[in-house]
């Protein structure tokens, strides 16, 4: 059996990079854009600390899933904004159809005939 | 702009990262600390609860700071890393040993064996001793600033003066000595004058030799310098442009 691409021990890491690699589907983004919508889009129900957002962003673009870029934008200065790339677009599409595996999986175990 | 200067610079100094990751880390948190406090501003809050939680918001647990030093880490640190203190400044240190004997090996091969020096003969080894010392440090600095990435602007100026010193040194030396090989051509020519255009010959080419070799030292040296004096000059302008 080929090994699950979301595994139950980094659940937390792969719901990160899920959310922010589907956010910046929509186009580039700002680290705070970023944080910003995924609360936005979830309702409130996922929030970001920038702290957090940091490593995962940088280790993304490390990885070549998104392309960082810096803009210099007058009064208000240099900042840099993230781009998915196109290895970062299939691999969204990877980890989407994976965590849909995986609550699948996951809903089969824990739900319960509560009529 | 608003000055979250307070907030940056401990985060700069709790940042063990490389320059020019440590300055772009700090400036993409400083932009982005801006850009929430301009949110909160236009969200209705006041100018220090708007301070407050942008601060709060871009804020960096000891978890995520590792995490990022992670990120940023070469694959030759994390190897090093994984290694105990002892044993890690054991290797570095017989690394540096092998990679500096084997320069050295081989520098002193090409020399010995090479014409130039065979025809300027023992005199030009005071200056071709100055060009293996300034080539050793530059090679010592070279692994300082490059490979093992310390970037302590103190510790990472330190001996870049003595490198040019020495490849000064080279030209100076070449020069003297030659000045010194021709008031002995010029005595043994009073005291042989039948001989005076061979003796004459004679320095000329030894001298030719001797200048060369320590020209093109001087030059070797001189570019590993100024190799290493740009990367640190490049860390101090990515130092200062934090401060700024």
């Amino acid at each position: 059996m080929e090994r699950p691409l979301i595994e139950p021990q980094s659940l937390a890491k792969s719901c990160n990079e899920a959310l922010i690699l589907a956010c910046l589907e929509e186009g580039p983004r700002h680290g705070y854009q970023i944080a910003l919508d995924i609360e936005e889009r979830g309702g409130g129900y996922f929030r970001f600390n920038h702290g957090t957002l940091y490593p995962i962003l940088h280790k993304l673009e490390k990885e070549g899933l998104i392309k960082g870029a810096w803009s210099d934008e007058g009064p208000r200065g240099k900042r840099k904004s993230y781009g998915l790339t196109t290895k970062g677009r299939r691999y969204g599409a990877r980890l989407r159809a994976g965590w849909r595996e995986f609550i699948e999986h996951f809903l089969e175990v824990v739900e319960v005939d509560e009529r | 702009m608003t000055d979250f200067a307070e907030v940056l610079r401990p985060l700069r100094a709790r940042l063990p990262l490389p320059q020019p990751a440590r300055t772009r880390v700090v400036l993409e948190i400083a932009a982005d600390l801006e850009d929430m406090y301009r949110h909160y501003r236009a969200s209705g809050l006041s100018d220090e609860e708007a301070r407050v939680k942008a601060v709060e918001a871009c804020d960096l647990s000891d978890e995520a700071l590792a995490e990022l030093v992670r990120v940023h880490t070469s694959l030759f640190r994390k190897f090093l890393d994984r290694l105990s203190a002892q044993a890690q400044s054991r290797w570095e240190r017989g690394l540096l040993l092998i990679v500096a004997g084997t320069l050295t090996f081989v520098s002193l091969e090409v020399v010995v064996r090479g014409e130039l020096v065979a025809v300027a003969g023992t005199q030009v080894w005071p200056s071709l001793i100055c060009g293996l010392a300034g080539l050793t440090l530059g090679l010592a600095k070279f692994y300082q600033i490059y490979i093992k990435q310390d970037h302590e602007l103190r510790r990472a100026r330190r001996g870049l003066d003595a490198i040019m010193i020495l490849a000064g040194a080279q030209v100076f030396l070449g020069f003297l000595v030659a000045w010194f090989g021709l008031y002995l051509a010029a005595r043994q020519i009073t005291g042989d004058v039948e001989y005076a255009i061979v003796y004459l010959f004679n320095w000329l080419l030894s001298s030719a030799a001797l200048l060369s070799v320590s020209l093109m030292g001087a030059l070797l040296t001189a570019m590993v310098w100024y190799a290493l004096a740009r990367r640190v000059a490049g860390i101090a302008e990515a130092e200062a442009a934090l401060l700024s």
